[in-house]
């Protein structure tokens, strides 16, 4: 890993606590994405399992934060004995996520998952990865017979009323862009309104390939409204090394609003105590002093690679 | 109410007594009004609906209304941008400005709304860049010249009016996507009884307890779009000193056939037309939460 050798390695000012992230299944997951970037696998204990009253306790001081949304991460999240009752728990505080790869969601478990969720005022939302439009190109990232299993998942999530996010990464994009070209009818038809410069508009959404075809795919699956959301490549965990990101410096910082930074407002919590950001869990550098949400109440240092992609793509790991 | 638009133009805010006060979060201006009132409309998010914003303005006024409030976004969406700040300098309606507002003033690229999907920000543009064409720039000036809160006493309450969140213009707070915790450190830091805001274009309201007293966080709706329920009504909301800390949500029905056959004209996108017409809305859908989009038809 690149280091930082000007010595002036930027901070980030912490607003208060907006996201909690939870990683609740450590670093182990069913599956060995070849781009993980936290390298989770079936075998991988960097992080463990965090108890459901570990978790209960972190949320219980969350709220007292100000706390706005909750995340559950891994590793696979439902790979957790009480991955239900933990999401509850977390509903009755705040609006809830969790990021999962889908496999395992069962009839039983999609079902159980609407009724914590219609029990609540907030919303849950579920999001599924998957990293390319086709089930080749998915597979060879994600492993054999992924695709089907978490479009499997996907539609029994739908089918309960739970609307999940399909959350899609562009490693793809990047390694083979013919793979994925399809254009779609998402056009807006007709001339433009009266007074409407057309050199002042974006491209339509139409020519935004992967995206219609994710949408274009989801269609063909049955999901009636499609949501999509697509995420950048953090070149660490199983890619680092992939491409020598330059590494932040104070002068970059300059007029640039570090607020936009997730950093500034969200933590992760682990078995092992509170980290910066859900990308950097596990990572030393990134681990706060104390295990507590309170102590954790300070600024940061923005001295990883990743930082360098949040910074220069604008990327946030929440929903929006 | 076309002789409106040809009388000068009062700067509204001159007109009502009122203080700047210490913002309760860096970077914004608060106004803050001297005297009390009793019974305040508080609406936002007009969206260019003429029609609607002159029969909310009528609809108060009828109700006993002594102060009416707007919490900004007049433009996007609807016909005719032209139209809207005149009739909201004549009728005497104080503003705080909006994200849409902001974004006018300053002449940026696009209005700030805070979408981030590929779609909705294609149709969000089209929309932003048909109002900032068509809006004149002694308007535009206007708008330049609006606070971003306000702070309002109705009766024993004090009612803090932003457009977003306290902290950020452009923040969407939705009803299922708002925790207690945030409003309560919200409703803390604003040392207020009520937190008004709007933006998202779906009323709410819940009731909170902030240090052990009761205090009341309330979306205040949209006048400018049906709220996604598959009726035409837009709603706005009216808040009682004498009521104890509610809020009474009041719809609003206006001639929004003549609104869409104007966007029709204007060109505007047929979803657009579609979402006045049916009450559904067809685009800027991916913002929402689970729980709003399923209550939805897209």
């Amino acid at each position: 890993m690149p280091t930082n050798l000007s010595g002036s390695v930027p901070e980030v000012h912490f607003d208060g606590l907006e996201t909690l992230w939870v990683q609740i299944t450590g670093t182990l997951c069913n599956l060995t994405c070849t781009h993980c970037f936290i390298s989770c696998a079936p075998d991988n204990h960097t992080l463990e399992f965090m108890s459901r009253e570990k978790i209960r306790a972190y949320i219980d001081e969350a709220a007292t934060l100000g706390v706005n949304e909750i995340y559950f991460t891994g590793g696979e999240p439902f790979l957790h004995p009480w991955v239900i009752e933990i999401l509850d728990d977390a509903l009755a505080v705040a609006p809830t996520v969790v990021l999962t790869n889908g496999v395992l969601i069962t009839e039983r478990t999609a079902a159980r998952l609407s009724e914590i969720a219609d029990a609540s005022l907030y919303s849950l939302e579920i999001r599924v990865s998957l990293d390319a439009p086709g089930e080749q190109a998915n597979d060879a990232i994600r492993g054999p017979g992924v695709f089907r299993k978490a479009l499997r998942g996907v539609r029994r999530l739908e089918r309960v009323g739970l609307m999940p996010i399909v959350t899609a990464c562009e490693l793809v994009v990047e390694q083979a862009p013919d793979d994925v070209a399809m254009s779609t009818d998402r056009l807006m038809e007709g001339p433009l309104p009266v007074g409407v410069n057309p050199e002042l508009l974006p491209p339509p959404p139409s020519d935004d390939q992967f995206y219609n075809r994710f949408q274009s795919l989801l269609r063909e699956e049955g999901i009636k409204r499609p949501r999509l959301k697509i995420l950048p490549v953090f070149n660490m965990g199983m890619l680092e090394g992939r491409r020598a990101d330059r590494l932040l410096t104070q002068d970059m910082l300059e007029d640039f609003d570090t607020g936009n930074l997730q950093c500034s407002s969200a933590r992760l919590v682990a078995e092992d105590g509170v980290y910066a950001c859900p990308i950097l869990a596990g990572e030393s550098g990134a681990r706060l002093p104390g295990n507590t949400l309170a102590e954790a109440n300070k600024p940061i240092n923005l001295y990883h690679p990743s930082c360098t992609t949040c910074y220069e793509t604008g990327m946030t790991c929440r929903n929006y | 109410m076309s002789e409106l638009l040809n009388t000068t133009q009062p700067a509204v805010w001159s007109d009502h007594p009122h203080r700047m006060v210490r913002a309760p979060y860096a970077g914004t201006t608060t106004a803050s009004f001297d005297h009390v009132y009793q019974r305040v409309a508080l609406f936002g998010g007009i969206y260019n609906n003429y029609w609607a914003l002159e029969a909310v303005i009528a609809d108060a006024v009828s109700r006993g209304a002594d102060m009416l409030l707007c919490l900004g976004d007049m433009g996007g969406f609807g016909p005719s941008p032209e139209r809207i700040v005149p009739l909201l300098q004549r009728a005497g309606v104080p503003s705080i400005a909006g994200n849409y507002d902001q974004s006018l003033a300053q002449g940026l690229e696009d209005c700030g709304c805070g979408y981030t999907d590929p779609a909705d920000n294609y149709y969000a543009q089209i929309s932003y860049a048909h109002t900032f064409s068509n809006t004149p720039v002694e308007h535009r000036a206007w708008l330049g010249s609006l606070p971003q809160q306000a702070r309002v006493q109705v009766g024993e309450h004090s009612v803090h009016c932003c457009h977003g969140s306290p902290r950020r213009t452009n923040e969407f707070l939705w009803e299922t996507a708002t925790s207690d915790a945030l409003l309560e450190r919200f409703l803390h830091d604003c040392d207020a009884d009520v937190l008004a805001f709007t933006h998202t274009g779906i009323k709410w309201q819940r009731r909170l307890r902030v240090a052990g007293r009761k205090a009341l966080a309330v979306n205040v709706g949209v006048i400018g779009r049906p709220e996604n329920d598959g009726t035409t009504g837009v709603w706005y909301t009216m808040i009682d000193g004498n009521d104890g800390l509610e809020v009474q949500f009041i719809e609003i029905e206006y001639d929004h056939e003549l609104l869409a056959a104007e966007m029709v004209a204007e060109r505007l996108p047929k979803e657009f037309v579609q979402t006045t017409l049916t009450g559904w809305w067809t685009t800027c859908l991916e913002i929402l939460p689970a729980k709003e989009r399923l209550r939805g038809r897209y």
